[in-house]
C-alpha cells in the first residue's frame, strides 16, 4: 500500500501526468456537454503510447476530477452542466443570488474533494473484505457474475423497461462472440475480415455507442451552459475560505453522504445523480433547519457534491475486481484499461494489487490537486461555461477518430465507429438503454470462456456450487421484481410512457 | 403503436434470428454461446413486441394510469423537426469526415472538417475557422507524428499516389 504511494509521489513524470490530467479534467468538466465519458474518450489516443500504470493513472484522475468543476455553472448561473449537478443547483444558486456564490463554491469544491478522497478510502477498505470472496470465485461464478452484472445494469438503467435492457444486453453478448472462437479456432461472423478475428474493437464500439451520440446531440443542440450576463455575481476569496470552513463544520454530514455515495457507486447502473439526490434528501431529513433548504442552505450544497464525487471510488470496485463497470463513464474507462493491458478480475487482486493501490492513491492525490487548483482558479474557470458547445464538436470528432484509429492502427475500426455510432444514436433516440450493450460486449468473452471451462470441469450441474447458488438467487430475485414492476396494473403503460 | 421505437424490436428480432441461423454453421462448441444468447434475444424481442401490442391494443385501457390532479399529460420527449434536421446535418459532417479520412487521410480530413463545420455550421468567421483548422491539424501532427512517433492513416488515394510517385 505504502509502496504504491511512494512509487507515485517519487515519480515526477507520473505526478506531471496527473497534474495534466487534473487540469484537463477540470477544464473539460466545466465545458458544456462534455462529461466524464467524452473526456476519457478524448484522452484515449494520448495514452496509447504510455505504459500501463501511467496511462491508467492519467485516465482515472481525469475521470475522477471531472465532476469537481461541474458544479460551478450550477452555483454561479443556476444551470447544471450535467444531471449529477442538478441537486447542487437547488441551494447553490439561491446562495449565489444572495451574493454568497464564493461561499457556496468554496463549500462545494472542498466537499467534492473530501468526497473523492473518502470514496478512495472506502475502496481501499473494501479490498481486504472482498479479496477472500473474489479468490473463491471459479469459472462458474465468473460466468454468473457477468450475467448478474448485465441483469443489474439492464434493470437499473432501464427501470421498468427491463425487457429492452435485457434485449440490448443480449445484443452486446452476441456481438462479443464475433471473432475467433478460442476453443475451436472458428472465425465467427467475421468471414475474411481479418480485423474482426480479434473481436470487435472495444474502444471503437464504446466511442460509437456513447461519445458519438453525445457529440451529435451537442452539435445539434448548440449553445453554452450559461447565458447569464457575466459579472452579475460578486466574488471574494474571504467568502471562498468561509465556504471551505463549512466542510469541517459539517464533517459528519460529509462523512455520511460520502459513505452513501461510495455505496451507490458500488451498485452497477446507479448513476451519480442518484447518489446526489439521495444525499440531498438525507441532508434535508437530518438537518436541524430543513426549512432553509431550497433557499440557500449550505448543507444542500455540501451533501450532493460529497456524494457524487465519492461515487467514483465506489464504482471503481466492481469495475476492477469483477469487470462490471459501474457507469457508462467507467465502461469507457474499463475499455481503455483493457487496451492498456489491465485485466480486471481475480488476477488483479493476486498479481497486480499494486496497480489497484496506485489507482487508489491517484484518486486521493488527484482530488487534493483538483481542490487546490479549483479554489484558486474557480473564478476564471467559471468563464468556460460561456463557451458554445457547437464550437467544440469538430474537435471532439477529431479526437474520437484519432482514438479509434490508434487503439489498433487499423482503418476498418473507423467503419466500426460509424456503425456503432448509428446503433448508439438509434438507441438513445428511442429511449433504449445503451449501457447493457457495452457491458455485454465487455463481459461476453470472459463469460463464454468461463462457461466453457465450468462445463468442462463440472458438467451441466456447474451452478450447484454455493456461491453460484447465491448469485442465481440474486438474478432470479431481480427478474421476479422486474416482472412484478412491469405487470402490476398501471406499470406497463407508465413504463411505455418513457418513465 | 405510434411510438418512435416501435420498429426497433422487429429489427433486433431479425438480427438475432440471422445470427442464430449463421451460428448453426459453426462446430457445436463454437455455436453454444451465440445460439443460446441469440435464442434468448429472440424470446425477449417477442415479449417486447407482445408488450407493445398489448399496451396499445384492446387491453391498453386497463393499464392507463390515472391522470395526476392539476397536472396535464405531458407529451413524449420526441425531438422536434429542427432538432432532427440539426442532427442529420451533424451526421452528414461526421460521415463526410470519415469518408474524407479514408480517402485522403487525417491530415486532409481534419482541416477540411474543422474549417467547413466551424464556418458553415457554427457560423464562425472564415479567418477564425481557417486558423482553427490549421491549428488543430498542426497540433495533431506535432503530438502524434512529432512527439509520439505514430504514423497516422494517410488515406487510400494519398497512399496510392505516394506509391505511384515512388516507383
Amino acid at each position: 500500500m505504502l509502496t504504491a504511494l511512494c512509487g507515485l509521489v517519487t515519480s515526477p513524470s507520473l505526478l506531471g501526468y496527473m497534474l495534466l490530467a487534473v487540469v484537463l479534467g477540470l477544464l473539460v468538466g466545466v465545458m458544456p456537454g462534455i462529461g466524464g465519458k467524452l473526456s476519457v474518450a478524448m484522452a484515449i489516443p494520448f495514452v496509447y503510447g504510455m505504459d500501463m500504470l501511467t496511462g491508467a493513472v492519467f485516465l482515472l484522475t481525469m475521470h475522477a476530477v471531472n465532476g469537481t468543476s461541474g458544479q460551478i455553472s450550477s452555483i454561479v448561473f443556476g444551470i447544471p452542466g450535467e444531471s449529477d449537478d442538478a441537486a447542487t443547483t437547488l441551494d447553490g444558486y439561491p446562495l449565489a443570488k444572495k451574493g454568497e456564490a464564493a461561499r457556496a463554491l468554496g463549500a462545494s469544491i472542498t466537499a467534492a474533494g473530501a468526497g473523492g478522497i473518502f470514496g478512495a478510502i472506502v475502496f481501499a477498505a473494501m479490498i481486504p473484505l472482498l479479496q477472500p470472496i473474489v479468490l473463491q470465485f471459479g469459472p462458474s461464478e465468473f460466468f454468473l457474475v457477468a450475467i448478474l452484472g448485465i441483469s443489474c445494469i439492464a434493470f437499473l438503467s432501464s427501470g421498468r423497461k427491463i425487457v429492452k435492457g435485457l434485449i440490448v444486453g443480449c445484443l452486446g453478448l452476441i456481438l462479443s462472440t464475433v471473432g475467433m472462437d478460442p476453443q475451436t479456432g472458428t472465425a465467427r461472423y467475421s468471414g475474411d475480415m481479418l480485423f474482426l478475428w480479434d473481436g470487435i474493437n472495444l474502444v471503437a464500439a464504446m466511442l460509437g455507442l456513447f461519445a458519438l451520440p453525445e457529440v451529435i446531440a451537442l452539435g445539434a443542440r448548440g449553445g453554452s451552459i450559461s447565458s447569464v450576463p457575466r459579472g452579475e455575481n460578486t466574488f471574494s476569496y474571504r467568502q471562498l475560505l468561509s465556504g471551505v470552513a463549512e466542510v469541517p463544520r459539517h464533517w459528519f454530514l460529509v462523512l455520511r453522504t460520502s459513505m452513501i455515495g461510495a455505496l451507490v457507486g458500488m451498485v452497477p447502473g446507479l448513476g451519480g445523480s442518484v447518489a446526489a439526490w439521495l444525499c440531498y434528501g438525507h441532508a434535508v431529513q437530518t438537518s436541524k433547519t430543513p426549512e432553509l433548504f431550497g433557499r440557500g442552505a449550505i448543507e444542500g450544497v455540501i451533501a450532493p457534491e460529497a456524494a457524487s464525487n465519492s461515487k467514483e471510488g465506489g464504482s471503481l470496485l466492481p469495475t476492477l475486481f469483477f469487470g462490471i463497470p459501474g457507469s457508462s463513464g467507467m465502461a469507457i474507462l474499463l475499455g481503455a484499461f483493457l487496451m492498456l493491458g489491465i485485466q480486471p478480475g481475480a488476477r488483479l487482486m493476486t498479481e497486480h494489487l499494486d496497480v489497484a493501490w496506485t489507482l487508489i492513491w491517484a484518486l486521493v492525490i488527484g482530488n487534493l490537486m483538483a481542490v487546490a487548483i479549483l479554489l484558486v482558479l474557480c473564478r476564471w474557470v467559471a468563464l468556460l461555461t460561456f463557451v458554445d458547445g457547437r464550437l467544440l464538436a469538430p474537435f471532439i470528432m477529431t479526437f474520437m477518430a484519432l482514438g479509434c484509429y490508434v487503439s489498433s492502427f487499423q482503418w476498418p475500426n473507423l467503419i466500426v465507429l460509424v456503425l456503432f455510432g448509428a446503433l448508439g444514436h438509434t438507441l438513445m433516440r428511442c429511449g433504449w438503454p445503451r449501457a447493457p450493450l457495452v457491458i455485454g460486449l465487455i463481459l461476453g468473452g470472459e463469460a463464454e470462456q468461463s462457461l466453457n471451462l465450468a462445463l468442462q470441469l463440472w458438467g451441466l450441474l456447474f451452478f450447484l456450487r454455493p456461491l453460484s447458488l447465491v448469485m442465481i438467487a440474486l438474478i432470479v430475485g431481480l427478474m421476479i421484481y422486474a416482472v412484478y414492476r412491469n405487470l402490476r396494473p398501471g406499470g406497463l403503460r407508465s413504463a411505455e410512457a418513457g418513465e | 403503436m405510434n411510438r418512435p421505437d416501435r420498429w426497433l424490436p422487429p429489427i433486433l428480432l431479425l438480427a438475432f434470428g440471422f445470427m442464430v441461423v449463421v451460428a448453426f454453421r459453426y462446430p457445436p462448441e463454437a455455436r453454444l454461446a451465440p445460439v443460446a444468447v441469440g435464442l434468448l434475444g429472440i424470446v425477449l424481442c417477442l415479449v417486447q413486441i407482445a408488450f407493445e401490442s398489448w399496451s396499445t391494443g384492446p387491453f391498453a385501457a386497463r393499464f392507463q394510469p390515472a391522470p395526476k390532479l392539476g397536472r396535464p399529460f405531458e407529451p413524449l420527449d420526441v425531438p422536434g423537426e429542427a432538432s432532427v434536421r440539426e442532427e442529420l446535418a451533424m451526421w452528414g459532417y461526421f460521415l463526410a469526415f470519415i469518408a474524407t479520412l479514408l480517402v485522403f487521410g487525417f491530415f486532409i480530413a481534419i482541416p477540411s472538417m474543422v474549417f467547413s463545420y466551424l464556418w458553415r455550421q457554427a457560423r464562425v468567421k472564415w479567418p477564425y475557422a481557417l486558423a482553427s483548422a490549421i491549428g488543430a491539424t498542426g497540433a495533431v501532427y506535432l503530438v502524434f507524428e512529432g512527439i509520439l512517433h505514430f504514423v497516422l492513416f494517410r488515406g487510400f488515394a494519398i497512399s496510392a499516389a505516394l506509391q505511384a510517385l515512388s516507383r
